[in-house]
């Protein structure tokens, strides 16, 4: 397993164990105090995970996960083998065509021009 | 490239289907989140600078299976997430057949594939996304129920300023902005539009 498949299995673990628990992003946040935007990162694999044992064993016990459980071990073995690797900022054309709008939502209902488009497709990038 | 050919009635009937498979019990406010993540299997993601920098609320990833919405609305704005998430919703569910035969193929061709569509034909997908998600958040039935059930009937044309107090009341309903309800309500004739 390479380490960019070891921190997307961190962020997809996160998830759908979120999921699987009937937490939106919204009430998952609300309900533990976290910041949308951080889980947002960590889910998309974009920020690796912190390996603060306190940090950690928050997020376990959010995510209903029993200690010394298989999966505590899995969630602690996906956080740990992530240290120092870096994170998922360079994407491939194919992982960015994916993630890249087929609409987005503007005030007014307009096209962005090439310039916001190519601000947009750098800023999804990252 | 030519856009959609779906009229106003077929979008309609998407959301009163949308409702009926989704938001049997006619629970309110609709759950659009729980919808999205949990029924749909969307990924709602919350990421940084997307208003701000490039002035947009959200969109919908050329793989319909993400939402992104920006971090500070997200937080902040929870009706206008909400409405964002359902237009999303619209998109994917009016115009991912038609994006999947004339969308994007190859990561090159992104600017071409926006040049391609011409405005007119953007802005009129984007009024259907609209529309949707306004007949999602505030369905007809719904709206015109809790009329009867506040006043014993259903206003028609009636000035805004008159069901103030009740319109203030369906704002927390709904969960959705005044100005989505203003307009829900103008489209259902209970309110003249100013």
């Amino acid at each position: 397993m390479n380490n960019n498949e070891i921190t997307k299995n961190f962020g997809i673990f996160f998830r759908d164990r979120r999921v699987a628990l009937g937490f939106t992003l919204r009430a998952f946040c609300k309900r533990f105090g976290y910041d949308p935007g951080n889980i947002s990162r960590l889910e998309r694999n974009i920020l690796t995970p912190s390996v603060d044992e306190n940090i950690l064993k928050g997020y376990a016990k959010a995510l209903q996960i029993e200690q010394d459980s298989p999966e505590w071990v899995t969630f602690f073995d996906l956080a740990y083998t992530t240290k120092g690797t870096i994170p998922l900022d360079i994407r491939n054309n194919q992982q960015i065509m994916s993630v890249l709008p087929a609409f987005y939502r503007t005030a007014r209902g307009d096209k962005l021009d090439k310039k916001k488009i190519n601000e947009l497709i750098n800023l999804i990038s990252k | 490239m030519n856009g959609v050919a779906l009229s106003m009635d077929d979008v309609h009937q998407a959301a009163s289907k949308f409702l009926e498979e989704h938001n049997p019990t006619n629970q309110l406010p609709i759950p659009i989140e729980e919808i999205a993540e949990l029924k749909l299997g969307i990924f709602v993601l919350a990421t940084p600078g997307i208003k701000k920098l490039i002035g947009i609320d959200g969109f919908i990833s050329s793989d319909f299976s993400q939402i992104t919405i920006d971090d500070y609305c997200f937080v902040k704005y929870p009706e206008r997430t909400r409405f964002t998430i359902a237009h999303e919703i619209g998109h994917k569910i009016l115009h991912q057949d038609w994006y999947s035969k004339h969308g994007l193929t190859d990561f090159g061709d992104y600017h071409d594939f926006f040049s391609k569509i011409s405005e007119q034909d953007y802005r009129y997908m984007e009024i259907q996304a609209q529309t949707f998600a306004g007949l999602v958040l505030v369905p007809t039935e719904l709206l015109k129920n809790e009329f009867k059930s506040r006043l014993g009937r259903i206003p028609i044309n009636e000035d805004v300023e008159i069901l103030q107090p009740i319109f203030n009341d369906l704002l927390t309903t709904f969960k959705v902005s005044g100005e989505v309800l203003y307009r829900r309500m103008v489209k259902e004739g209970i309110v003249k539009k100013i």
